[in-house]
């Protein structure tokens, strides 16, 4: 690939994968606030903007930083499944996603409650909170972060064979 | 000849095992219902 190709492409993981973490950080925030507020305004508020957070910055931050981390290995020296830091990232990331994706539902069900409460002016039922995936995916994406920064050594089998056919 | 594989880093292993706890855990909260709720 040419070289201002991979750096955009370069530049566009990171940005996304940040943005991902940054974002999941701010819905953590919110998580916490329905979690130990009990007034209703803050209750519906936080509610629909975590739907907002999810839907339009987590899942498109998520795809794109899932997308061009598959990218960037294919197109450089690393490879997908030749360091174990480089596998394991993409298991995480991939993982991470899924859960994400499984979790949509639950987050659109608690902002359509709090839309329900908002418009009868009644209170609201508590739907519960998604703290263990929230605290958990920040713990998991702050980790593969740190696996990307550290790249610490470790060849898989298939990359070994591949460097000794070299 | 061809070296020999040297095997999977400790490193990995302990990351493997600390996921596994993870995973248990999180297995063993939801079997026990615990869900947090305000």
């Amino acid at each position: 690939m040419r070289a201002p190709c991979a750096r955009i492409l370069l530049a566009s993981h990171i940005a996304s994968s940040v943005g991902w973490l940054g974002a999941l950080l701010a819905f953590t925030v919110l998580d916490v606030a329905t979690a130990t507020s009990r007034d209703v305004a803050t209750l519906v508020a936080a509610y629909l903007a975590m739907d907002l957070v999810a839907r339009w910055a987590i899942v498109p931050l998520a795809a794109l930083a899932l997308a061009s981390g598959v990218a960037v290995a294919l197109t450089t020296r690393w490879g997908l499944l030749r360091h174990y830091w480089v596998l394991l990232s993409l298991v995480l990331t991939a993982f991470a996603f899924a859960v994400l994706l499984l979790q949509l539902p639950v987050v659109a069900r608690n902002a359509a409650l709090a839309r329900e409460a908002a418009a009868s002016g009644s209170g609201l039922a508590a739907p519960g909170n998604l703290l263990l995936h929230s605290v958990g995916g920040c713990l998991l994406l702050g980790f593969v972060l740190v696996l990307n920064v550290v790249k610490p050594r470790g060849l898989t089998r298939r990359g070994w064979r591949l460097r000794h056919e070299a | 000849m061809d070296a020999p594989y040297p095997g999977t880093p400790s490193w990995v292993k302990a990351v493997l095992a600390v996921l596994a706890l993870g995973v248990l855990l999180v297995l063993t909260l939801h079997l026990a219902g615990v869900s947090p709720r305000h």
